[in-house]
């Protein structure tokens, strides 16, 4: 049916041919382990034809015609008894990747301009070289396969929105509880017992309202997890290599924004455990190790926080050799013999001291751990590693359930960034070059106003370009902090304070801005003039 | 489709009761639209053969609307086995096969009418009107 592009079975569309690829690579990933099972073979054609139904009714020829092909590939095993051999997989593997592609153009609304026929044409070669004949035993005539299928219908239950509508929700709310302190600044301030009451029963019904849109965007672990079987699969045909994953703590839900963010320190560490980690099979059999490694990956709950390791029964990290490293690097003998095992091996987190024996195009040149710290940091988490030599590596991430996200400006006196919460920032004054004292016009009056450079005793430019006003909480009086210049607005993680800075007052913490420096995020309210020096220590 | 009421003698969609069952939950959904729309009650749906029979065992429904290629009990099988039990239960098939490939079979299974995948309202709403209860 033509013209059904936009129509309302374009989500349930998208669901469903998504729900329908995980199915079929579920189905080449067992095909690849135990190829002789008829049910997997039904399966996958069951996948192939709905997909084709499903696209030929929303117009989606090009889709349709690639899926049909697939159907036919698979029908031909199906009737002939018979079952696809590792060539044939393998580029129904490819095939599959393009399918994906043709969903996200669909997904985009984008023209479905993808050229198959080179896929198409080997998939017909690999078929004509010849399936596997029938493998085992023969399952029951006559009966439509079995296999599992999980997709069920969700046609009332659940509700397919697209996430960026929540990060557009999430962001709603924090404007909310910046307009919400504003608000009850202004109450304290009139001194209404009614504008207050009121004030009070909004703040309740945004926490709530915000808790909820918190909640909402929780997602399994298993969401990320479910691509990895096809990453390990990929990279350990390549090299070679054998291995084992297993995933564990599927169900713990996450914040998208953090499942999102974690992604890509997540690839990047089990590239690193089937490339540098796992031993080829040759050097497991002499280490007395079983041929094939296993890579398990774990999230688990620990407060408010996430624990999500990554352990692998690879050689682990040779501390000599980072040790030697580390001193080519610069890093002081003495330093390094005051630092406790755990200390050195957490030096592979520095940038340059990773240790690839050879540079592969697995985990690549130049993209190591110091990335993936730097990634996980600014998500508010933490990166540990752990090692045995020879025995195998333990790499955590510890990262918040949900977001914790403030909207901050930064602004900058001499070289030093700093970060205020916007909720806290009354307004901006650009100052003229030469106005910068400790007073400072506002509204009509003078208020008073303190450097930044000189509060934390950072050197300053001496530009004195801006002055941000906020308000002493207790006296409801303007008062201004003065910069250089003011930066970007941002919404941004802020992490709570570590040992040794954790008794820091000025702070509420701190942010990692995008090319991995640490901000602190100042209380405002504490560089009010009357509250006084607290930061000079 | 007022016309094709209109038109048909049969065309009472008023008071029958139909059961859908598609493993797709896009095309139940496409199923379920169409058919509401013109009047017909939807008694249920099932997303495989199996489910399909015991819903129509439970829910008695004047048609059973069913997909071929379905897991653990196939849209023939599951056609075959509701006829034994309710011979005057109307089977519509909806399916993408080839028609040669099937046609022979679903006759046996005692099909009313086939609806060809990909289809319209046009098409489903004349396979039901052209039902002879």
């Amino acid at each position: 049916m033509s013209g059904m592009n936009e129509s309302p079975y374009k989500a349930l569309y998208l669901q469903e041919v998504s729900e329908r690829l995980s199915g079929i690579e579920k189905g080449l990933l067992s095909l690849e382990s135990s190829p002789g099972d008829k049910t997997v073979v039904d399966a996958l054609f069951r996948h192939y034809h709905s997909i084709k139904g499903m696209s030929a009714s929303m117009g989606f020829e090009a889709i349709k015609d690639f899926a049909h092909l697939q159907e036919d590939v698979l029908e031909g095993f199906r009737s002939a008894g018979s079952f696809p051999g590792k060539v044939t997989v393998s580029v129904l593997f490819e095939c599959l990747d393009a399918l994906k592609k043709f969903l996200l153009m669909v997904e985009n609304s984008a023209p479905l301009e993808l050229d198959t026929s080179p896929l198409v044409k080997r998939l017909k070669e690999s078929v004509l070289a010849g399936g596997v004949a029938r493998p085992g035993a023969e399952p029951p005539a006559g009966q439509e396969g079995g296999a599992a299928i999980a997709g069920s219908m969700q046609i009332s239950r659940t509700i397919k929105v697209e996430g960026r509508v929540f990060d557009s929700l999430l962001k709603t709310t924090g404007n909310l509880l910046t307009v919400l302190s504003g608000l009850k600044d202004y109450a304290s301030i009139v001194r209404s017992i009614k504008l207050k009451d009121l004030t009070h029963e909004l703040e309740k019904s945004i926490q709530e309202l915000n808790s909820d849109i918190l909640s909402a965007r929780m997602l399994p672990f298993g969401d990320l997890t479910q691509n990895l079987p096809r990453i390990i699969r990929d990279i350990s045909a390549r090299y070679g290599k054998e291995v084992n994953l297993v995933v564990e703590g599927a169900d713990i839900t996450l914040d998208r924004s953090i499942l999102e963010g974690m992604g890509d320190p997540l690839v990047h560490i089990m590239k690193n455990a089937l490339d540098h980690g796992i031993e080829p099979v040759a050097e497991r059999k002499s280490a007395g190790k079983p041929e094939r490694g296993t890579i398990t990956v774990k999230a688990s709950q620990k407060k408010d926080m996430v624990l999500v390791e990554v352990t692998d029964d690879g050689r682990g990290i040779d501390p000599e050799r980072l040790r030697q490293k580390a001193i080519e690097k610069g890093i002081e003998r003495e330093r390094l013999d005051k630092m406790t095992a755990k200390e050195l091996i957490n030096l592979v987190c520095l940038p340059g001291l990773s240790l690839a024996e050879s540079v592969t195009d697995i985990s690549g040149r130049g993209v190591g751990m110091d990335i993936v710290a730097t990634a996980v940091n600014s998500l508010g988490g933490k990166l540990d590693i752990k090692s045995e030599y020879g025995k195998g590596a333990s790499i955590s991430m510890e990262l918040p359930k949900a977001a914790s996200i403030t909207r901050i400006l930064f602004v900058k006196t001499g070289a030093t960034m700093f970060a205020l919460p916007i909720s806290r920032v009354e307004k901006i004054i650009m100052l003229n070059d030469e106005a910068a004292g400790s007073e400072v016009d506002y509204l009509g009056s003078s208020i008073p106003a303190k450097r930044l450079s000189d509060a934390f005793a950072v050197k300053g430019s001496g530009k004195d370009r801006v002055a941000v006003v906020a308000r002493d909480e207790k006296t409801g009086n303007p008062f201004a902090i003065i910069a250089d210049e003011y930066g970007d607005e941002m919404e941004a993680f802020v992490r709570p304070l570590r040992p040794p800075f954790e008794n820091l007052d000025f702070a509420t913490g701190f942010t990692i801005t995008g090319d991995g420096r640490p901000v602190f995020v100042l209380d405002i309210i504490r560089l009010a003039p009357a509250s006084g020096k607290g930061v000079s220590s | 489709m007022t016309k094709q009421e209109e038109s048909s003698p049969n065309a009472a969609p008023g008071n029958k009761k139909i059961l859908i069952v598609d493993d797709d939950a896009f095309f139940l959904q496409m199923l379920y639209d169409i058919v509401s729309k013109a009047g017909y009650i939807v008694a249920g749906v099932a997303e495989n053969g199996e489910d399909g029979v015991n819903k129509a065992h439970q829910l008695g429904p004047d048609i059973v609307m069913l997909d071929i290629i379905m897991p653990i009990k196939n849209g023939l099988v599951a056609a075959k086995e509701i006829k034994a039990a309710h011979p005057a239960i109307k089977i519509v098939m909806c399916t993408s096969l080839k028609d040669a490939m099937f046609v022979k079979e679903a006759d046996v299974c005692g099909v009313s009418a086939y609806i060809k995948k990909p289809f319209n309202e046009a098409d489903v709403l004349a396979a039901l009107n052209g039902l002879d209860f």
